[in-house]
């Protein structure tokens, strides 16, 4: 069955058709939220509330006009996402990612001291270069560094003209090279 | 092609997203001016670091768990739809509601339309005789702000459905609500302020935001009128969620 049945199928209340989309797309929706929020258990909690935001929703996905599936529950997942990083920012400071602790707990066990400790510094650093950017910035600039999606495709999923998303990718990087252009000069990152 | 554009450029070059003309154009600026192909260095540099010490790879998750979590939350509502307005079943009864408006209507009654203390009668002419006099500040905190934070539990529910609301969704889409209780928030809203009287500003101005987006709301309803998405950024906008939040710890 296409993916269009099953969306009509699913908004008939077919549970089964409903599965099938999200076994579908759950693997992609998970990884850009993890990516954005930098947490499992918090990108967890995303994939399952646009999961089920799109299930309500789906009497107004129009299978003639509406764009892709996977664009559409992009969308609803970059909503999630932004408001659950307002929510966070408003409760209190971000403590440090998993994602960098994992990495770093990783690292450690092998390296030494010196490389792992100035590995570690510079993870903070980005860290908290990241979290200086507007939740829109942030998104943008993930969608596009992290998750290799192109302008056009920015664009589409977060409802936005291209020039829009040039304005915030490019104010995005600026922001990220002013705080951490000490350390890339300083390991040797000039090309 | 200006410094200005080719900084913005250089960022586009970096992803790739450059058309062979643009790219020409990029790179002959570049030769003639230093201070952009250094910022060029230092965009690549910066990029590159981010690349190189952020983890690329997604941890692993648990599929099956998610979708038992998926389909527990699609059933929910369905359970509490036999009972009507079941995305209202998370607001205080209608009767609850009922009761803050009469206790709000008292207030008035008793700080707002008792006979004034002044004698001058073209004050008051009005209003029949009764006075605007405001409430003292502490009645304010004694008999106000604890009606106020519950006025605010029972409008953030609903404030934060239409914050999740996407882009395109049609009104009641996303969010369904009931016109009499939406009308009941409004009401209450619009009793609150008014006993408010001139004190405590910031409440004041929070009623008042929130007068405006319940009316949109309301209207949302109806042909022409405001879409989720535009209530939405209508809140954000205004920093709605963020500031009740302040006003009920305060």
């Amino acid at each position: 069955m296409d993916e269009m049945s099953l969306i009509r199928t699913a908004r008939e209340g077919d549970g089964e058709a409903f599965r099938t989309l999200f076994d579908a797309h759950n693997g992609r929706v998970f990884g850009l939220a993890y990516k954005y929020l930098r947490n499992r258990a918090d990108a967890e909690d995303i994939l399952q509330e646009t999961f089920v935001r799109a299930y309500r929703a789906l009497g107004t996905f129009d299978t003639e006009k509406s764009p892709d599936f996977a664009v559409w529950i992009n969308r609803i997942c970059v909503n999630c996402s932004i408001d659950a990083l307002r929510r966070a920012r408003r409760r209190s400071a971000q403590p440090l990612e998993d994602a960098t602790m994992s990495a770093l707990s990783a690292e450690a066990a092998e390296d030494d001291p010196e490389r792992v400790a100035r590995s570690r510094e510079i993870r903070e650093r980005i860290d908290q270069a990241l979290d200086r950017l507007t939740p829109r910035q942030r998104m943008i600039f993930t969608l596009r560094h992290d998750q290799g999606y192109s302008i056009r495709e920015i664009a589409q999923t977060v409802e936005t003209t291209e020039g829009s998303v040039k304005k915030h990718l490019f104010r995005a990087v600026e922001a990220l090279k002013k705080k951490l252009l000490r350390y890339a000069l300083e390991d040797g990152y000039e090309l | 092609m200006n410094c200005k554009q080719a900084r913005q450029t250089i960022v586009l070059d970096r992803y790739g997203e450059l058309d062979p003309a643009e790219k020409a154009r990029l790179e002959a600026h570049l030769l003639a001016c230093a201070a952009c192909a250094a910022d060029r260095d230092e965009t690549r540099a910066v990029l590159n670091l981010i690349t190189e010490h952020r983890p690329a790879e997604v941890p692993a998750f648990d599929a099956e768990k998610s979708w038992r979590a998926v389909r527990d939350g699609i059933a929910a509502p369905a359970r509490a739809g036999r009972t009507a307005a079941a995305p209202w079943r998370r607001f205080a009864p209608a009767a609850a509601g009922l009761a803050v408006v009469l206790a709000v209507g008292v207030l008035i009654g008793r700080f707002a339309l008792k006979p004034g203390p002044g004698p001058d009668p073209g004050l008051t002419a009005g209003a029949g005789g009764a006075s605007t006099a405001a409430p003292a500040p502490s009645a304010v905190a004694e008999y106000i702000r604890p009606m106020l934070a519950s006025h605010i539990e029972d409008v953030r529910p609903l404030l934060l459905d239409f914050s999740h609301a996407i882009n395109g969704a049609k009104p009641g889409a996303l969010v369904s609500v009931d016109e009499r209780l939406l009308r009941g928030l409004l009401l209450q809203n619009v009793l609150l302020r008014r006993a408010l009287n001139g004190n405590d500003p910031a409440a004041a101005e929070l009623l008042d935001d929130l007068d405006l987006v319940l009316k949109e709301i309301i209207n949302g309803r109806y042909p022409g009128g405001a879409s989720p998405a535009q209530v939405r950024d209508l809140i954000d906008e205004r920093g709605i969620l963020f500031r009740m939040q302040i006003l009920k710890t305060i």
